[in-house]
């Protein structure tokens, strides 16, 4: 009773204000969605931005919100300004329930956007009103493959291409340029890796014998990866895959360093996306120490990566141009990586899944807009967003770091992109013809 | 709410050993009955005295009594004394004093705070201790009937009571709707059956996994009749205490974690590769025990030390270490402690209620299938990982094929029969429960919930067939939940040990909770139906630990696979 006043107070004064405006595109009437008003859309999201987790993953939330301020200032979507609500949700699995209760119960957000975590949206999605209340949950960060299942998830839409499809695209690749070579893993046991393991296991890749190696989610923050290295380094793997997330790739190249990495040691490193933003790998270990940050270095130095999105180096792609001027301006005092470029492109997707759905939009509009129009969306990323079957990107670049952490296409020239699928029965990977839109005049989307 | 332990002993640190055998037990004798007499001091008019089967009873009308009495049934009681030296339970037990309104009669504040308001105020000790529903109810009427006799000036009458006491309200409500205005069942404990029997079931199963895992000389089914088999009873619950405070003690100071020597069934392997803690949580998961207990968020880290950059890094890993790996452990650490009582002395009064043999079965259970996917994927770091997993599901299904709970069949039936509470509305009712609490825990109200739903659309069905108006709606649940974050810690970096946390343990509401209850339920008897969708939605927006019930989605019997 009380909230519902206060809305009406708020409309009206909003409505007093604008009145004397002639603004064009501006909806005739207030939609009947939750968190969307006649002159804002609220949306809400979840991200690790305390805590072990957190470094790196913590700024895709912000600059999220840096590009929809610049939507904002130049009308926002339709007239209505976008409100993002982000809650910490320290990586804590019960931490996420508890702040998506409170986004969609108390704050009353329209959809949820950009929700970071495999173990802590599994959660959410299980004891949260999600999928009972039909809440648009668009563009989760995670790779897991299991989101992308209407039937399960009817709302849930992904933004990273699978942890199947890469580890799929991974294994082609090493089979194309180290045929022979003994293989090894280090990958997280969870869902993360199982989802990885099942990508590599489609596409027949095998691994040298000691050479499949796991860690404990967060494990390697207070036991640290020694053993595991150790093994991997004792098995004789040649080529060696780490599957984890940002934290564990630090411990684990800084780990292989102390081993003779470089000197008596020399493995080719290829790591996963999630897990492999330079800046934050160099970051993390110069928290520890100068040296520890040289060591990471020295590993990182030569090391595959894949990627899905351009590199944030690659000041020649219009939409790195474009997200680097509004980092600059919204975003104040944020170091420009790989983390900013992925939340600013994910806004810029939610900006025109929003305008899809209309003037006067609904849940149920959103969906649909994002269903059928998804595909052609304006995007950085290299391959097609197949938002049709609610799964996100569906490809692959593969690049090598250099000896300043700077990554580049590996055959130099405008990277080769690889797509797959998230089957299991399969190992299929092929080129991708995907011919990317061009940027919207301005980095401000029109479309509907 | 007798089930309740005494705080001021709850201190985990006490949890020590403790000598039991050959103590003294206290077992009730019959008692006289006794006719009601009434004083008046301080502008309330007290009566006492007892009905036909003994029962103790009390009633207090204020002089401005404003025509609304408050029907109060207590919760369990053991049915003997616990003899002093059990820890957190001694002396507890046999409790037959009448009881008016929560925390009376040691604390009187919620009962003075209702008479000053003007409510009329009753209540039973009950003729017996232990499970009682069904004489509880027959006692209950013959007080109605003795109260509304005394004082005419009676125009409603609410009935409320919490845990047991919840179950002999809703039994009262279905058996003699006309008695009463309106119903408050709170924690109403039901389908014993599926908690307790037939299919292994919450208290089944954490107490057969936590012997089974940490201590094989535990007892837990099949206690010897008489004063005996309450000392057996007694003793389960210190090796209960015992081997959980051989766990915590080293997980709340470090994060160190150790296996209590009483673990034989665990091989030296498992025990080297996994952390005690681990199979810890996985009881509480595969039992449907709450995750997060009055002490434990589940979220709160350990302090952060911003002293340095360096200190600050490893301190934040700590910190994120103990929310994913530690506090699950330590809330079911808690919240077992919080239900071994219920496990070991109702189960022993069940016992001796049904034959004195077992009647629980855990044959056909599926231990691995109650694990979810997203218990799986939530839980993952505490298990030790996917490995960890499978490694503790291989071991109960190896604890399972040895040595299964087989129940005898007579024992069984008779404990079925005691399944009394069917959960049909009669009377307009709004339920409570809180979603982390220890025994009755989430699906018994999500079953309340279910069945009120179903009933209700029957009715509609059957008037919309009859070109009737839909009939108004009679049910109402309301969940408190505890706020996101409320562990503490002390200068040292160890937990603070909480007790009052609401939303958390057994039948914890604040007082405020408290009030608004029976505001809701004088409403409901004075309108003759529920007070509107917007004064419940005003309840629960007035209190951040208020939820609304349509809105979570609890734990079921069928979800947790009992």
């Amino acid at each position: 009773m009380i909230r519902a006043l206060n809305n009406r107070i708020r409309v009206g004064a909003a409505v007093a204000a604008i009145a004397g405006l002639a603004l064009s595109g501006v909806p005739a009437k207030a939609a009947d969605a939750p968190g969307v008003t006649k002159d804002t859309i609220t949306l809400g999201m979840t991200s690790a931005q305390s805590g072990a987790a957190s470094p790196g993953y913590n700024k895709v939330g912000p600059a999220m919100r840096a590009y929809f301020d610049y939507i904002n200032e130049k009308g926002g979507v339709y007239g209505r300004k976008i409100v993002l609500k982000l809650e910490d949700d320290k990586y804590v699995p019960t931490n996420a329930v508890n702040k998506v209760n409170k986004l969609i119960l108390r704050d009353k957000v329209f959809a949820l956007v950009g929700n970071l975590g495999t173990a802590t949206h599994t959660a959410a999605l299980k004891k949260t009103p999600i999928i009972k209340q039909q809440v648009p949950d668009l563009f989760v960060n995670t790779g897991y493959s299991g989101f992308a299942s209407p039937k399960k998830y009817p709302t849930t839409f992904m933004y990273l291409p699978s942890y199947i499809m890469e580890a799929k695209v991974m294994s082609k690749y090493i089979k194309d340029k180290f045929p022979g070579k003994k293989i090894g893993i280090l990958y997280q046991d969870d869902d993360f890796g199982k989802d990885g393991l099942a990508g590599f296991k489609a596409a027949g890749l095998t691994f040298v014998a000691g050479g499949t190696q796991k860690y404990a989610s967060l494990s390697q923050a207070t036991v640290g990866l020694t053993a595991q290295m150790t093994e991997l380094k004792s098995s004789g793997a040649e080529v060696i895959i780490i599957f984890g997330v940002t934290s564990a790739t630090a411990v684990a190249l800084r780990t292989a360093a102390a081993l003779g990495y470089g000197t008596t040691w020399g493995p080719q490193f290829i790591m996963g996306s999630v897990g492999a933003d330079p800046t934050t790998l160099l970051t993390l270990a110069g928290a520890t120490t100068a040296e520890a940050r040289a060591a990471t270095l020295r590993s990182l130095t030569g090391a595959l990566s894949l990627s899905f999105l351009p590199a944030a180096t690659d000041t020649e792609d219009e939409y790195v141009k474009k997200f680097i001027e509004i980092n600059t301006a919204y975003n104040k005092g944020v170091v420009w990586d790989n983390n900013v470029l992925v939340g600013m492109n994910q806004a810029m997707l939610v900006v025109q899944a929003l305008r899809a759905a209309g003037q006067n939009p609904t849940r149920a509009s959103l969906i649909a807009a994002l269903k059928s129009k998804g595909g052609t969306f304006a995007s950085a990323g290299y391959s097609k967003l197949d938002s049709a079957n609610n799964v996100g990107y569906t490809g692959y670049w593969v690049g090598r770091y250099n000896s300043t952490g700077v990554i580049a296409p590996v055959d130099g020239g405008k990277p080769v992109v690889y797509t797959a699928d998230s089957s299991t029965s399969n190992g299929d990977v092929a080129v991708s013809t995907f011919t990317r839109p061009a940027m919207p005049a301005d980095g401000v989307p029109t479309n509907s | 709410m007798r089930l309740t332990l005494n705080k001021t002993r709850r201190n985990m640190a006490l949890l020590l050993s403790v000598a039991l055998v050959g103590a003294v037990l206290g077992f009730p004798s019959a008692a006289t009955a006794a006719e009601p007499t009434c004083t008046t001091a301080n502008a309330v008019t007290t009566c006492t005295g007892e009905t036909s089967d003994t029962a103790k009873y009390e009633v207090r009308v204020p002089a401005d009594f404003n025509g609304t009495l408050l029907l109060w049934s207590h919760g369990y009681t053991y049915v003997a004394k616990i003899p002093a030296q059990v820890p957190l339970l001694g002396g507890a037990g046999n409790d037959l004093r009448p009881t008016i309104a929560p925390g009376a009669p040691d604390s009187m504040g919620i009962a003075d705070s209702l008479l000053n308001q003007g409510y009329a105020l009753a209540g039973s000790g009950f003729a017996v201790p232990g499970w009682n529903a069904e004489s509880a109810v027959k006692t209950n009427v013959e007080l109605l009937g003795i109260v509304k006799k005394k004082f005419p000036t009676i125009k409603r009458t609410v009935a409320w009571g919490a845990s047991l006491g919840g179950t002999i309200t809703q039994r009262l409500a279905e058996t003699n709707p006309k008695l009463i205005d309106a119903a408050l069942p709170i924690m109403a404990f039901n389908n014993i059956d599926k908690v307790t029997g037939s299919n292994g079931g919450y208290g089944t199963d954490a107490v057969w996994l936590f012997k089974m895992f940490f201590d094989p000389s535990i007892q837990g089914f099949g206690y010897t009749a008489g004063p005996a088999g309450f000392g057996q009873a007694a003793q389960d619950f210190g090796k209960v205490l015992a081997a959980i405070v051989a766990i915590q003690g080293g997980l709340t100071k470090s994060g160190a974690d150790t296996w209590p020597a009483t673990a034989t069934l665990v091989p030296a392997a498992v025990k080297a590769a996994l952390p005690a803690r681990s199979a810890l949580l996985m009881i509480g998961l595969l039992s449907g025990m709450p995750i997060r207990s009055a002490s434990f968020d589940g979220v709160t880290g350990t302090p952060i030390d911003t002293s340095s950059v360096a200190a600050a890094s490893a301190s934040t890993s700590a910190a994120t270490g103990f929310s994913l790996a530690v506090q699950p452990a330590l809330a079911v650490a808690e919240n077992m402690v919080n239900i071994a009582g219920f496990a070991t002395f109702a189960r022993y009064d069940l016992e001796s209620q049904t034959g004195n043999k077992n009647f629980a079965d855990n044959q056909k259970v599926d231990y691995a299938k109650k694990l979810s996917e997203e218990e799986r994927a939530t839980y993952n770091v505490a298990l030790s990982g996917e490995a960890g997993i499978d490694g503790l599901l291989a071991l109960v299904a190896g604890f399972q094929k040895a040595a299964p709970l087989k129940a005898d069949a007579d024992a069984l039936a008779k404990l079925q029969k005691l399944d009394t509470m069917t959960g049909k509305i009669n009377v307009p009712t709004i339920a409570f429960n809180n979603t982390e609490e220890t025994v009755e825990f989430q699906p018994m109200m999500a079953w309340q919930i279910e069945k009120a739903n179903a009933q209700y659309a029957a009715e509609v069905a059957a008037a919309k067939a009859k070109k009737k108006k839909a009939p108004a709606k009679k049910f109402a649940a309301i969940w408190g939940q505890p706020l996101d974050e409320y562990t503490k810690f002390n200068a040292d970096g160890t937990p603070k040990v909480q007790t009052d946390t609401p939303g958390t343990a057994h039948v914890k509401f604040s007082f405020p909770q408290w009030m608004d209850m029976v505001r809701l339920g004088d409403m409901a008897a004075r309108l003759k139906r529920l007070p509107s969708d917007a004064i419940l939605q005003l309840t629960r927006e007035s209190d951040p630990n208020w939820y609304p019930a349509d809105e979570f989605d609890a734990d079921t019997f069928e979800s947790i696979g009992s």
